[in-house]
């Protein structure tokens, strides 16, 4: 068996997203958590300090920037993708001032989620 | 588009059966138009001109143009224009019913301009149907109740039918001729956006729909509903609204989307209801803007 290279935390309401996601990381030999909403994120982070978390944006009880905020304001080093459909010029602008590393519009590719983890340049 | 358009007005007039219907839509993916069919939907020839020229064609070795306009029922311009539109398989259906002689070309002839008539669609317009322009259909064909709709109505429902055929990989018909539905069976997705104006959308659908949908958006063996199945359908609809608002977006519309929901009934959507067929049957698309 291969040895797992990344940690990543998925964080996103939708169920399929999540199912699809880990299913991609999975492949790629990534160790995967998965949070259904912002606060248990915030949590997940400060317990597993993942390499990487794929965040949503539209989610009840914390949205996907209040989250990215509360990462940040934990660890100023966190690498935080966000994958939303959301991804109008506004939000995007407001997610790189609040320090994501990147923004990944749904619906995504393997090939980009590959690049996000550094598998591929 | 157009082909699905046609059919869906021949078997609403009862000119052809809903199992002939079927079958003409998996044929016409492999018929080649003629010339004589596209020249009756250009209004260039008549049925009697078309069926004249094919006896003709019986007794001489001449190509149908060259016969055409040495009868002058045809100019050259027109004969490359139809020559242009052959490869186009936007008319195939009409050929199909030809073929399978559900109708004669006479027939053919008046289903045609009775549909040009009750759609009250240009020439001009038509050709944009058939080039498969899914904001003129959505256009010519979406009747609200209400005079000065805004355009970003329209602008809504088109995005939709687009991504349905890009997600789901479905050709939807928008339900003609339409009522603005009020059906109250079915599970009932919504989302709304929120920023100057508050936009509520949402989407009906069966049991059956539903599975359907979820199954072909998730890529996923789904038999019946369950919380992928609901979360699937949720999140076709939260994909769409994200495109929807980055196009607003850039005409100056900020709107933040809210997470969407699904309750199994649909008694409390307000808003215009949109029917929109797919081939497991029907949905309602929902929208009020305040």
């Amino acid at each position: 068996m291969e040895s797992l290279t990344c940690k990543v935390l998925i964080c996103d309401d939708s169920m399929l997203i999540r199912k699809k996601l880990r299913a991609t990381l999975e492949e790629m030999h990534c160790l995967v958590y998965e949070a259904k909403n912002g606060l248990e994120c915030v949590e997940l982070f400060k317990l597993h300090t993942p390499n990487t978390i794929f965040l949503d944006i539209v989610m009840p009880e914390l949205n996907g920037l209040e989250t990215l905020k509360q990462i940040k304001q934990y660890d100023k080093n966190a690498r935080v993708i966000m994958l939303s459909s959301a991804g109008t010029s506004p939000r995007l602008l407001e997610a790189l001032k609040h320090g994501a590393a990147d923004f990944i519009q749904k619906p995504y590719t393997n090939e980009q989620i590959a690049k996000a983890i550094g598998h591929i340049d | 588009m157009y082909t699905q358009y046609l059919g869906q007005y021949l078997f609403n007039t009862n000119l052809i059966s809903a199992s002939q219907l079927c079958e003409l839509l998996s044929l016409a993916e492999s018929t080649r138009v003629k010339l004589g069919v596209l020249a009756i939907n250009n209004n260039f020839m008549t049925a009697s001109q078309v069926d004249e020229v094919h006896e003709l064609q019986r007794t001489m070795d001449r190509r149908f143009g060259e016969i055409a306009i040495t009868k002058g029922y045809l100019t050259q311009p027109q004969v490359d224009s139809l020559l242009s539109q052959q490869d186009s398989r936007h008319l195939s259906l009409s050929q199909a019913i030809v073929d399978k002689g559900y109708l004669t070309l006479t027939q053919l002839e008046t289903a045609l301009n009775q549909f040009k008539q009750d759609t009250q669609v240009t020439t001009e317009q038509l050709q944009a149907i058939q080039s498969g322009n899914l904001d003129e259909i959505v256009y010519l064909f979406l009747d609200f109740p209400e005079d000065d709709v805004p355009q970003f109505y329209y602008d809504y429902v088109a995005l939709f039918l687009k991504n349905i055929i890009r997600f789901l990989g479905e050709r939807p018909i928008l339900a003609w001729p339409q009522s603005l539905s009020k059906t109250t069976d079915g599970w009932f997705v919504s989302q709304q956006a929120i920023g100057n104006h508050t936009v509520s959308t949402g989407i009906i659908l069966s049991d059956t729909v539903l599975v359907d949908l979820a199954s072909r958006f998730s890529q996923e063996t789904l038999t019946h509903v369950d919380e992928l199945a609901k979360d699937s359908v949720s999140e076709f609809l939260n994909l769409h609204n994200g495109i929807f608002l980055i196009n607003v977006s850039d005409k100056g519309f900020e709107l933040d989307l809210q997470p969407p929901t699904i309750i199994p009934h649909a008694e409390q959507c307000i808003g215009y209801r949109i029917p929109i067929d797919i081939s497991s049957g029907r949905i309602e698309l929902v929208l009020a803007i305040d």
